[in-house]
């Protein structure tokens, strides 16, 4: 293992629908409405684990600080906008 | 890994390039010349296969699956990548299946411990058939992938399966624990008998769809494994909701179900001979 790219200056919360960064097997996805983080990680007591940390660390501060610079952040999402339509292959 | 190889010896990229040109099928070739035609064509399956190169290594004696209900051939596209190939609809704008041959040497084990990706339209497709990232948004859906990013051997392959060609609107819940599970439980089956074929895609059933943006949503997933060595497979089904379970199918009946056959080369007695697959649940609470 070896770590190439031990800071995220890419990814931008909330910002776009395409950035993925994966720590261990851990994925972490920027949406509009949403940071999906799934998945598993161990944060080892060693210099790798301290840089995932780390990594972890920044993008959630980037997080928190995005959504408290938002003065209209609301109680809960809005529902999605689902639509219902006939099956073309039925 | 497979490809671009700097310890081949100089004559056999070109041979594979000229094979590979002859069956007409490349990853960086235009889209028109992967789209295959629905009636699939005989002659592919004759070439000697270079290693790992050309499409039709990822299916079962090299023919790509054949759909038995026509109307999903409506604006149909076959896109191959490096590992995997799909079969992406313009109706849907998602693939309707995605093929891979795992072999368990090319399943990475370690691997750096921090990457980037970045989810992508296929820009091969024409605009009016592919998914746009904004489809996806804020639809509350995950954006599923077929072929799954854990089975990708290499950096290139890793970004081919972040394209929306590879992805469906799939239930977050489902795509993050069971469907992960069986994720995994294929890549373990494949390392226990050193290689498998495997073909993943959404169904779509019953007489209405849920759609976002323009893209529709699968009532189910499944993922069929050919084991070559035992010589059976069977498919996980899978519906596309945060509480599912996942169903055993023989062969035989999930392409029945999904109007697709999708191991043309075998027959329907080899089809038959159900691989006892793992049984995969997820813990109902966490």
């Amino acid at each position: 293992m070896s770590i190439e790219k031990p800071a995220k200056p890419g990814f931008a919360p909330f910002a776009n629908e395409a950035d993925v960064l994966e720590v261990g097997r851990l994925m972490v996805e920027n949406r509009l409405d949403r940071i999906t983080v799934s998945g598993d990680v161990d944060l080892t007591a060693d210099r790798q684990g301290l840089t995932a940390a780390r990594l972890l660390h920044q993008l959630l501060g980037q997080v928190v600080a995005s959504l408290e610079a938002r003065p209209d952040l609301p109680e809960h999402l809005p529902a999605p906008s689902v639509e219902t339509v006939k099956n073309p292959f039925a | 890994m497979f490809l671009k190889s700097k310890a081949r010896p100089a004559i056999l990229p070109l041979m594979l390039a000229a094979l590979i040109a002859l069956a007409g099928c490349h990853r960086d070739a235009q889209p028109g010349r992967h789209a295959r035609a629905p009636a699939p064509t005989v002659a592919e399956s004759t070439w000697p296969a270079p290693e790992k190169q050309s499409c039709s290594d990822h299916f079962v004696g090299g023919d790509a699956p054949r759909f038995t209900n026509p109307k999903l051939a409506t604006d149909a596209r076959e896109l191959c990548f490096n590992v995997f190939t799909v079969m992406h609809s313009g109706i849907t704008h998602t693939p309707l299946w995605s093929a891979e041959h795992l072999e368990a040497a090319n399943i990475a084990s370690a691997q750096q411990l921090s990457r980037e990706n970045s989810f992508h339209p296929e820009t091969r497709l024409p605009s009016g058939e592919r998914a746009e990232l904004a489809d996806y948004a804020r639809s509350g859906f995950d954006r599923g992938h077929m072929a799954p990013n854990g089975d990708m051997p290499d950096r290139d392959s890793q970004y081919d399966s972040f394209s929306l060609a590879n992805m469906v609107p799939q239930d977050g819940e489902n795509n993050r624990h069971l469907w992960a599970a069986i994720e995994g439980a294929v890549r373990k089956l494949a390392k226990r008998d050193g290689e498998l074929y495997v073909v993943t895609g959404p169904a779509y059933l019953g007489s209405d769809l849920k759609r976002i943006g323009k893209v529709l949503v699968p009532t189910h997933l499944y993922k069929l494994v050919w084991d070559p060595r035992q010589q059976a497979g069977a498919a996980w089904f899978v519906p596309n909701t945060a509480d599912a379970k996942a169903s055993v199918v023989p062969i035989p009946e999930l392409e029945r179900i999904i109007g697709i056959n999708l191991l043309p080369a075998l027959p329907e007695q080899d089809k038959e001979r159900v691989l006892d697959l793992p049984d995969v649940r997820v813990k109902t609470e966490r």
